[in-house]
């Protein structure tokens, strides 16, 4: 295209005045009357070339200029558009950046140390056959193996381990804390700078429970010690060991695991720290996180070759094993583990805030196509004028670019505050995220924003841009044609916006009905009197034998309280862990064969009067039976006395696990141990045996004193060893806590199904209202040919009605194929429960009726000769 | 205010009348006003001033080119010459105004 200059056009007009004062001295009139004719033909010459002068300098970058000034104009002219549809917007993009914000802070975020990119995680899974002890999850490594990488690498500049240890602290008060066991090279393969003392020394991590020294973290350091400078040297005590404090972490560094650590103490103090976990520094036990710093140049998939092979090597030991080595970016949550379980989830998660952000789009879009409708006049009069089609699109999509800017400003001030909100409902403030937006989230949330744009910004640019002339001029035929046409985009919009708020409060309902009936069912033991008590005889060193004698003189004065009226031990509480074993009948016919897996618990004489179960058939175990007798005595639940022995059969019979033989003495009846969604199958109590009960619980039944007996108890334990951790709580409300995860899934998603619901019910509005506006004059027509506000209503709703049943369907249909994903957190309630469907419909139905009535009863009172006279 | 003899131009038909003008041959923009007016029979007044304006956005759309040359007297000139797409622009703005043409001429019969 040739570009015109001013002089250029200059020179033109001059030539075109010269020629028509030519011809005007031709036709007979006089020079100076002829230049003045021929200026007033032209008109006003300054203002020819300012217009022309206009239209070349409008380049590009000046219309984006114009057009965002345009656009905010247009904003400011309709304030309830701008505000609606940015609200909208931001709640939409909020809610997917605070997902995105918690996802990537678990796991995805680089760790607080130096140069992140280098550091790697490495795993194993294991396939053929093998045998393996298991604390933590089977992908992570024993200490020999971590020792062989470590020794035989050759990618790593250090690779170092470590692992979780819950400590008592004794002093003053004793407390729970969090250690980990690390390597000696922890802090130097990340990087770590100790502000205070030194690090941990590679000569402490060579012989076993020789080094009692502890690296502290900032925030204990303050917390505990008041930010003592002189803290170097001196004591504290964990579990019973007396450490010596070496050196103090920087503020900045908050562990390698999702919790901050109180301190650091070397990795070859597991004995002490761990005893749960005897023989695990040489042990064939997965119960070590291994990260390293890879060497400069080196990818993490040439590590993982390096150690592939040194894995092989260690195979050579077990055989029938093949172990696969994953090196991975190092997070805060990882393993393969973690990806196998956490992917579907946080895809979950991501699809459901995802579904809202469509809605948020589509009333956005809905907002846009009403306003382009109600503009037709406007477009086709710039398009007239010689506006080009793209250049209006455009103008339409900065619009659409400035709602989007605004709704991600004020959507990313929500994520900087909602993600600790949810945190904090999720996880009853146990769990430290850095949750700081930084560059990435900021992305995230700009991606996002720049994605809706094109979502709810293009399709209406385009269709409302459509406007020819003819249509222009001959009014009516738009209502009847392209009008219409744009209507019919608007329903799908209704229709799928109806479809995702029906899933998500489906989901809702669900998860508020399976938490509800989780709460009422009735476990078959006794929850609301009884007392849970922990006390951390493990972690204070008590061997078996002790904790044997221990818990029986608790017992003795817990009885003694007034109040009390049993007192039990149990290895674990009801519903909180589970202990399986393979089990065969005793005598047996063939002695591999019949070994059936049954769960069981370790109980002492007084748990079935504590809990309240009865005993169908035979008794308990007496007091003196607990301590040793062969075979073990154990009861049966009616459930195993079933379907093992038969009816009356069972009191007397024997039974044999790996170990240990048992004897039947008692039958008791079906309870919920294991899951509270359903009775337990077969399920064997057996009498507590010795080296199972240092990690005990004591329960305590006292009706109606809970709160008196509780507030004594820790006094009571401690007359016995005053360095104990005691925790005591009802078993009601430890149960409780287990439907916490339950509990926030529907927290979170009743917030995301009333936000949908709002977002479906302005669509709804929107387009009736719409409707109504366009539809005035048939209305007007109607009733002036006499039809009743009944048929005006039928007409109207009818018209609102037909996408929000079409949505009702497909969503319906929609929550029937997703239940099925969160219907282990349902606690047996069915994922096609009826009332919940019953109810999210309902409430659904309910909402778009709601939004229907506003735009219904101005239809009805619209004045026939009024809207006949409209033009 | 002075009453005008002839019509005002509808919004847009400028463009049509003047794309119409340049399928005879290359002409300048006085020779456009001129044809627009001598041929409609005066009907159609163009001011010659907002020729220049429609010239100018007609050739950004590559409706038309322009050249300076010497006309028949030897003044130079610049003149405008339709371009392959402003053929094809011209043969739809004549049909859309057919179109508008006849619609508003039932409208407007006797009844």
């Amino acid at each position: 295209m040739k570009e015109v200059s001013d002089n250029d056009l200059d020179r033109e007009i001059r030539a075109h005045l010269a020629l028509e004062t030519e011809e005007r001295i031709e036709n007979g009139v006089t020079a100076d009357e002829a230049r003045y004719a021929a200026l007033r033909a032209f008109g006003n010459v300054t203002r020819v070339k300012e217009v022309c002068y206009e239209m070349r300098r409008l380049t590009a970058l000046d219309h984006i200029v114009q057009d965002l000034r345009f656009a905010l104009r247009q904003l400011q002219k309709a304030p309830t558009f701008a505000i609606a549809a940015i609200l909208t917007l931001a709640i939409g993009l909020g809610v997917n950046t605070s997902a995105f914000t918690l996802i990537y802070a678990l796991a995805l975020r680089p760790l607080p140390v130096k140069d992140p990119d280098r550091v790697v995680s490495v795993f194993q899974t294991f396939y053929g056959q093998f045998n393996r002890q298991v604390s933590g999850n089977i992908h992570q490594l024993s200490y020999p193996e971590y020792l062989e990488y470590r020794d035989r690498n050759q990618s790593f500049q250090a690779l170092a381990a470590f692992a979780e240890a819950d400590v008592s602290l004794a002093g003053g008060h004793t407390e729970a804390g969090h250690a980990l066991l690390a390597s000696c090279n922890y802090f130097d393969a990340l990087g770590v700078t100790i502000t205070l003392g030194r690090a941990l020394l590679a000569d402490e991590c060579k012989t076993p429970g020789t080094a009692p020294v502890a690296v502290l973290s900032h925030g204990f350091w303050q917390r505990r010690f008041g930010a003592d400078p002189a803290i170097i040297g001196k004591n504290i005590v964990l579990n019973q060991h007396a450490l010596t404090i070496i050196g103090v972490a920087e503020r900045a560094f908050g562990g390698t695991g999702l919790r901050v650590p109180d301190l650091w103490v070397p990795i070859t103090m597991q004995p002490m720290l761990r005893p749960n976990l005897p023989e695990s520094l040489q042990a064939n036990s997965s119960w070590l996180n291994v990260i390293g710093r890879l060497k400069p140049r080196l990818s993490a998939a040439q590590a993982r070759a390096d150690l592939s092979r040194i894995a092989q090597q260690i195979d050579a030991k077990y055989p029938g094993r093949q172990t696969v080595v994953s090196v991975d970016q190092g997070a805060h949550l990882n393993g393969p583990e973690v990806r196998r379980k956490g992917l579907p989830l946080a895809a979950a998660v991501l699809g459901l805030v995802g579904l809202v952000l469509l809605m948020a789009c589509c009333n956005v879009m809905n907002l846009l196509l009403a306003r382009a409708a109600a503009r037709q006049q406007e477009f086709g009069l710039r398009l007239a004028m010689g506006a080009g089609r793209a250049r209006l699109v455009q103008q339409l999509l900065t619009e659409g670019c400035v709602i989007a800017l605004l709704g991600g400003a004020v959507g990313l001030l929500l994520a900087s505050w909602l993600p600790q909100i949810l945190l904090a409902a999720v996880s009853d403030g146990g769990l430290q995220l850095n949750l700081k937006p930084d560059l990435r989230v900021f992305g995230y949330g700009v991606a996002l924003s720049g994605v809706s744009v094109v979502v709810f910004g293009l399709v209406p640019a385009l269709s409302s841009t459509q406007v020819d002339l003819l249509s222009l001029i001959k009014d009516e035929a738009t209502v009847l044609g392209k009008q219409i046409r744009g209507s019919k985009l608007r329903r799908h919009l209704i229709t799928a916006q109806v479809a995702g708020t029906l899933l998500l409060l489906v989901m809702a309902a669900l998860l508020i009905r399976g938490v509800w009936h989780a709460q009422r069912v009735d476990p078959g033991f006794a929850t609301h009197d009884v007392l849970s008590i922990s006390i951390d005889l493990p972690q204070q060193g008590y061997s078996a034998q002790r904790a044997r004698a221990f818990y029986r003189d608790v017992g003795a004065r817990l009885r003694a309280l007034p109040g009390v009226e049993a007192v039990s031990v149990a290895a674990s509480l009801p519903l909180a862990g589970r202990h399986l074993t393979s089990v065969a009948l005793e005598p047996t016919s063939s002695p591999a064969a019949d070994m059936l897996p049954v769960h069981f618990n370790v109980v002492s004489a007084e748990y079935f009067r504590t809990l309240g179960i009865k005993l169908i058939e035979g008794r308990s175990f007496s007091a003196d039976e607990s301590v040793s007798v062969a075979p073990t005595p154990a009861v049966v639940s009616a459930s195993m006395a079933r379907s093992f022995w038969g009816p009356g059969q069972a009191v007397g019979a024997r039974f044999r696990s790996t170990k240990t033989t048992y004897q039947v003495v008692g039958v008791a009846e079906d309870v919920r141990n294991l899951d509270l969604s359903q009775r337990d199958g077969p399920f064997f109590y057996a009498a507590a045996s010795p080296d199972e009960l240092s990690g005990a619980k004591v329960l305590v039944r006292a009706s109606g004193r809970t709160a008196t007996v509780a507030a004594v108890v820790p006094g009571v334990i401690r007359g016995l060893d005053g360095n104990l951790l005691i925790r005591v709580e009802r078993l009601e409300d430890h149960i409780a806590q287990l439907l916490q995860p339950s509990r926030a899934a529907a927290l979170l998603s009743v917030l995301l199904g009333l936000f949908g619901v709002l977002l479906a019910s302005i669509g709804v509005y929107g387009v009736v209202n719409y409707s109504v506006s366009l539809r005035k004059r048939e209305i007007g027509i109607r009733m002036a040919l006499g039809a009743l506000p009944r048929d005006i209503v039928t007409l109207v709703v009818q018209q609102g009605a037909m996408p929000v049943i079409i949505g009702f369907i497909i969503g319906g249909l929609l929550a029937a194929a997703a239940s099925r994903v969160i219907s282990g957190m349902l606690f047996g309630l069915s994922p096609l429960d009826p009332m919940s469907y019953t109810a999210a419909a309902a409430f659904l139905c309910a909402a778009a009726m709601l939004a229907m009535y506003a735009p219904t009863r101005r239809a009805v009172r619209l004045e026939p000769t009024e809207t006949l006279r409209l033009r | 205010m002075k009453r005008r003899t002839g019509s005002a131009l509808l919004p847009g038909t400028l463009d049509l009348l003047v794309l119409r003008t340049l399928l005879f041959g290359p002409v300048h923009g006085h020779g456009i006003a001129k044809h627009i007016q001598r041929t409609s029979e005066d009907v159609l007044q163009v001011e010659h001033g907002s020729l220049y304006p429609a010239l100018q956005r007609l050739e950004r759309n590559g409706w038309i080119g322009s050249k300076w040359e010497g006309d028949e007297r030897g003044r130079e000139m610049k003149f405008y010459r339709l371009t392959a797409s402003g053929r094809k622009q011209l043969a739809f703005e004549e049909s859309r105004w057919r179109q508008l043409a006849r619609a508003m001429a039932r409208m407007l019969r006797p009844v």
